[in-house]
C-alpha cells in the first residue's frame, strides 16, 4: 500500500476544521523529544514515516477506543471515532510541535472529536434501545447479547454488573465522564490531564472527584455487598 | 469540611494507579488514626476496584490496518479536489511559461533592433537638415551677372573713374 508523500497541500484541513481552532492543542511547555520515545516517532511521522505512525496507532487504539467506547456508548461509532482521531492525528502531523507527551496531544484529538460527537448526538438523538424498533431491511434491529444463551451464572452477574457500572459512567456529564475515563487510563498525570480538558489543575481534580461521587451514590447497593441487589 | 491533605494525596494516586506498598502503609496508618475517614476510603476504594475491573473495548483485528486505509484514501481524495478546484488556465500555466519568456525575450530583441534603426535614420535626418539650404530657381536667373560683380578680375570702369576725377577738380 503506498501511501501519499507528506506535502503540506495533501491534507490542507477543510475550512470547518479550521474553524476549530480548539481542535489543536496551544501546548507551551517544551519537552525534548528523546525523553518520550512517541513524540520522537510522531517527529518522524511528520517527516513522511508511515512505519513510525503505525507503531503510535498500535500503541494507543486501545486506550483511545476505550475512550471512545464509554463516550459514546457504542461499539461501531467508537470504532469510527477510535479511526477518525488517528486520521486527525495523521492530517495534523504538519502542526506537531513535543512541546509536551504525545499521548496528550493524542488524546487532546480523541476528547475533542468525543465532544463534537455528543454534541451531534445532543442536535440529532440516536434511537434508544428501550423504545420499539420497526425493524426494516435496511436497518436490522440492534444485536444485544444475550448471556443466558451460553453463560455462567456468575459471568452473567458479573455482565449485569458491569453494565450497571457502565450505564453510570454513562449518564455522568460529559466533561466528568472524559476526565473519569482518562484518570483511568493511569499513564496521565493530573498536569496532563488538565491540559487534555483545557482547564485547571483543581477543576481537573474536582470534576474526578464529583464523577467518583456520583458513582458512589449510583452503585452504592454493589459497593457495599459485591453484588447489585436487584440480583438477591 | 475539607480533606485532610495526606488522605486527599493518597486518594488522588489511587484514582490513578495503584498504590504502592509504602503508600498503602502511610494511608493505613493515617486511617488508624482518623477511624472516621475508613468507611469512605473504603467505599472509594471499591469503586476504583470496580473501574478497573472493567474490560477494554474491543479493537478489531484490522483497525490500524482500516486507519491507513482512509488516510490514503483521503489523500486521494484531497489531490482530486485540489486538481478539480484548481481553473483552467493554472493547469496551462506552467507549460506556457517557458514558451511565454521566450517570447517575451524576442519580442525585447525586436524592440531594441527598431530603437536602433529609428535612432540611425533620425541622425541621418539631422545631418541633412543641418545642410545648406538650396536657392530658389529664380535667382539663379542674373548668378552670371552677380557672379561678375564678385570676381575679382572684373575691370574697373574708366569712364566712371573719369567722372570722378573731373568731380574732384571741379569742387577745388
Amino acid at each position: 500500500m503506498v501511501l501519499p508523500q507528506r506535502d503540506r497541500r495533501d491534507f490542507r484541513p477543510s475550512a470547518a476544521t479550521l474553524s476549530r481552532s480548539w481542535c489543536w492543542p496551544t501546548l507551551t511547555t517544551v519537552m525534548p523529544a528523546e525523553i518520550d520515545p512517541d513524540a520522537a516517532l510522531m517527529l518522524r511521522v511528520k517527516q513522511g514515516d508511515t512505519a513510525a505512525f503505525t507503531a503510535l496507532v498500535e500503541k494507543y487504539k486501545q486506550p483511545v477506543l476505550n475512550l471512545a467506547w464509554r463516550t459514546v456508548g457504542d461499539a461501531t461509532e467508537a470504532e469510527d471515532l477510535a479511526q477518525n482521531v488517528f486520521v486527525q492525528a495523521w492530517k495534523s502531523a504538519d502542526r506537531y510541535q513535543p512541546t509536551a507527551k504525545f499521548a496528550t496531544w493524542l488524546f487532546t484529538i480523541a476528547r475533542n472529536l468525543c465532544y463534537n460527537e455528543i454534541r451531534r448526538r445532543v442536535r440529532h438523538p440516536a434511537d434508544s434501545l428501550d423504545q420499539s424498533r420497526e425493524e426494516t431491511d435496511d436497518q436490522p434491529a440492534l444485536q444485544i447479547e444475550d448471556k443466558r444463551v451460553a453463560t455462567a451464572p456468575d459471568d452473567l452477574l458479573r455482565g449485569e454488573l458491569e453494565n450497571k457500572v457502565e450505564e453510570a459512567i454513562q449518564s455522568l456529564p460529559e466533561n466528568q465522564r472524559i476526565a473519569l475515563l482518562l484518570c483511568r487510563q493511569g499513564d496521565l498525570s493530573y498536569e496532563e490531564m488538565a491540559k487534555i480538558l483545557d482547564c485547571s489543575l483543581s477543576a481537573t481534580k474536582s470534576l474526578i472527584h464529583r464523577a467518583r461521587e456520583t458513582l458512589k451514590a449510583r452503585l452504592k447497593p454493589y459497593l457495599h455487598t459485591g453484588v447489585w441487589e436487584e440480583q438477591k | 469540611m475539607n480533606p485532610d491533605p495526606v488522605y486527599q494525596k493518597y486518594l488522588e494516586i489511587s484514582w490513578r494507579r495503584p498504590l504502592s506498598d509504602p503508600e498503602k502503609a502511610e494511608l493505613r496508618a493515617w486511617l488508624i488514626n482518623h477511624p472516621e475517614a475508613q468507611a469512605a476510603a473504603e467505599v472509594d476504594a471499591l469503586l476504583t476496584a470496580a473501574l478497573t475491573k472493567l474490560p477494554d473495548a474491543p479493537v478489531p483485528s484490522n483497525f490500524t490496518a482500516r486507519v491507513m486505509q482512509t488516510i490514503e484514501r483521503e489523500g486521494r481524495l484531497q489531490s482530486r479536489v485540489e486538481t478539480a478546484s484548481r481553473p483552467w488556465w493554472r493547469a496551462w500555466l506552467p507549460r506556457l511559461a517557458p514558451v511565454a519568456i521566450v517570447l517575451i525575450g524576442c519580442l525585447v530583441i525586436w524592440q531594441q533592433q527598431q530603437h536602433s534603426q529609428h535612432q540611425a535614420l533620425t541622425e541621418a535626418a539631422r545631418e541633412v537638415a543641418s545642410a545648406q539650404i538650396l536657392a530658389d530657381p529664380n535667382v539663379m536667373t542674373h548668378f552670371d551677372e552677380i557672379v561678375s560683380l564678385a570676381s575679382d578680375s572684373a575691370a574697373p570702369d574708366e569712364g566712371l573713374l573719369s567722372m570722378s576725377d573731373d568731380l574732384i577738380a571741379l569742387s577745388k
